[in-house]
């Protein structure tokens, strides 16, 4: 799912300070940035605990209170503020970037502020490891590169690959991780289907270089 | 008296070894039915070079700061429940060690004998187990949520763990019958050792193996190294 | 959404589900210690108004706990409960806290599997929140 990270407490800080914001509203969400250990109420409460340090510190009046939601992408568990919101200054948000923008659209009048980075759609390798496997590039094509995808994991996003510079079997661009187009040679290779890489692959249209809106058929 | 011979007796090993096996078949099965998984290696990303790393804003090791954070835990959450239950488990397996009686009888019988605590000391632990037991009483019939998920086994759990201490203060103070109170006192100790492994009670075990063996994001330790299957 | 006219139960079905993960079922019925400690951890219990339906507790006790001690055998209508309690009152955000280190959204998942293998499912479209 959505992996995000919290920002930098001071970036945090340094946001709500601008305007003197006193009485902050921290939202939490139930979903992906939950799972991720990255923005569920226990990160909520943290953060909360933090900022009232620091307001505490710098012997300002502020608070800092946490709510979590289910999830920030969803009108119908959004308008579960509606009645808080009114009392606050500002709000940070725990979840993604999508969840941030959509409170902030619903509430208009509100400022909001990201308390966590969206980092990457990836896998859980393990308790908070998280791997980038997509890149919602829009036209997804491990069908033919064997399961691996190449936007995510080739540094140079190639179609058409390997580029010629692997390093044995690492990527040349940075010695420590390995070259996506071998990987996806050797995952074909095993099911013998060495022809998919040899079809040159028409240039991608980058779908994700402008707003997209999904609308599934039901 | 037969049955006094009997529970005095026998029945004390039979507990002993009743609770012994039934320990290691708990973790043996626990052992069968998970399998090891090797934590995944953890690489961090090195900071940018160059970037020269800012003061914190908040002093992640202030006392203030810990305390705060303290304050998210358990034990900030609840201080009530866990301070009582704190003293509750700790005094629960202390003071059958340190009792001056049971030390006597451990030391006829084997040769071998714990420390033994003043008996004003132990006076005063087992007050302090009946005490939390109250507590816990208590909790389990006024708090809301504790309620709404009481059994009447949960009462009898109470119950078994009680009885021992309580009979035993009895017998000690000569409160009541004393042959009846020490019979009791024998019988209900046994009934609860031998409960131990099979009944809820086994928290005992799982605690352990599921805060240190187990891998899940609360793990104590090292972080646990083997799942379910 | 209404599922008065689908087939009977499959009683079998869900009990080879609950084999599967018989032991870890179990222990984990009789390790909880029915504290109570871990409904602070869920943030719908805290926004749900601190309701004890909202305890994690309560949510696996009343779920797989249930579909245990019954094994297997339940009505539709017991099903339908569950559906409610494992879709609508848990979002598996996987947070939970159980101070004796149970593994709660692990059980509900069982139990959202199970009631998804009797076509019992929870409908994000057309139902409203819990
Ligand atoms: S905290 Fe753990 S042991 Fe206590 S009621 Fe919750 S699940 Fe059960
Ligand atoms: S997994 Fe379910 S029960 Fe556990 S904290 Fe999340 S919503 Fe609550």
């Amino acid at each position: 799912m959505i992996k995000v990270k919290q920002k930098d407490l001071k970036i945090i800080v340094r946001d709500i300070h601008d305007y003197n914001y006193n009485q902050i509203l921290i939202v939490g969400c139930g979903g992906c940035a939950s799972v991720c250990l990255g923005g569920g109420q226990k990160e909520v409460d943290r953060l909360c605990a933090e900022i009232n340090l620091v307001f505490k510190a710098e012997q300002r009046p502020g608070r800092a209170t946490g709510y979590t939601i289910e999830r920030q992408c969803h009108p119908l568990f959004i308008e579960e503020l509606q009645q808080m919101i009114g009392q606050y200054d500002c709000a940070l948000s725990m979840a993604c970037g999508a969840g941030c923008q959509y409170m902030a659209e619903l509430y208009p009048g509100m400022p909001i502020f990201p308390a966590v980075d969206t980092v990457s759609i990836g896998i859980d390798r393990d308790i908070g490891v998280y791997e980038e496997r997509c890149r919602a590039c829009g036209e997804c094509v491990v069908g033919y590169t064997g399961g691996v995808c190449p936007v995510t994991r080739c540094a140079k996003g190639l179609f058409n690959g390997p580029c010629g510079g692997t390093n044995g079997t690492m990527c040349e661009v940075k010695g420590n991780i390995p070259c996506a187009w071998v990987e996806i040679y050797n995952r074909l290779k095993e099911q013998n289907r060495l022809d998919d890489i040899k079809k040159i692959r028409p240039v991608m249209e980058w779908q994700n270089q402008y707003q997209r809106t999904l609308i599934q058929d039901r | 008296m037969r049955i006094l011979d009997l529970i005095s007796g026998p029945m004390v090993w039979f507990s002993f070894i009743c609770f012994f096996c039934g320990t290691l078949y708990q973790v043996i099965v626990f052992y069968t039915l998970s399998k090891p998984r090797p934590r995944h290696p953890q690489e961090r990303p090195r900071p940018h070079l160059g970037l020269k790393k800012e003061p914190e804003i908040l002093d992640r090791t202030s006392l203030s700061y810990r305390f705060a954070m303290f304050r998210l835990t358990v034990f900030g959450r609840d201080p009530g429940m866990m301070i009582m239950t704190t003293i509750f488990h700790v005094t629960l397996i202390l003071t059958p060690f340190v009792v001056l009686g049971h030390n006597i009888l451990l030391d006829l019988a084997v040769g071998i004998s714990f420390p033994s605590l003043l008996e004003v000391a132990t006076d005063l632990l087992t007050l302090a187990v009946l005490a939390c037991c109250l507590f816990f009483l208590f909790r389990r019939l006024l708090v809301p949520t504790v309620r709404a998920i009481t059994t009447p086994s949960d009462l009898l759990m109470l119950l078994i763990v009680a009885a021992p201490f309580l009979t035993g203060f009895l017998a000690y103070h000569q409160i009541g019958n004393y042959d009846i109170m020490v019979l009791a006192h024998m019988a209900s100790g046994e009934i609860m050792i031998m409960a131990l492994p099979f009944t809820r009670f086994i928290h005992m075990i799982y605690f352990f193996i599921n805060r240190f063996i187990l891998i899940h994001e609360n793990t104590l330790g090292k972080g646990g190294s083997r799942v379910w299957r | 959404m209404t599922t008065q006219n689908k087939p009977d139960i499959d009683i079998l079905k869900i009990r080879e589900i609950l084999c599967e993960k018989k032991k870890e079922v179990a222990v984990s019925l009789k390790t909880c210690a029915h504290c109570a400690l871990c409904a602070d951890s869920c943030f719908l219990y805290r926004c749900r108004d601190n309701a004890p339906l909202y305890m994690p507790s309560h949510k696996f006790i009343n779920s797989i706990g249930t579909l245990y001690k019954k094994k297997g055998k339940v009505t539709r209508a017991e099903l339908e409960e569950i559906r409610e309690i494992v879709w609508k009152r848990c979002v598996l955000c996987t947070r939970c806290y159980c101070p004796l280190g149970i593994d709660i959204p692990s059980l509900i998942a069982l139990a959202r599997r199970i009631c998804r293998s009797q076509d019992v499912v929870h409908d994000f479209e057309k139902e409203k929140k819990g």
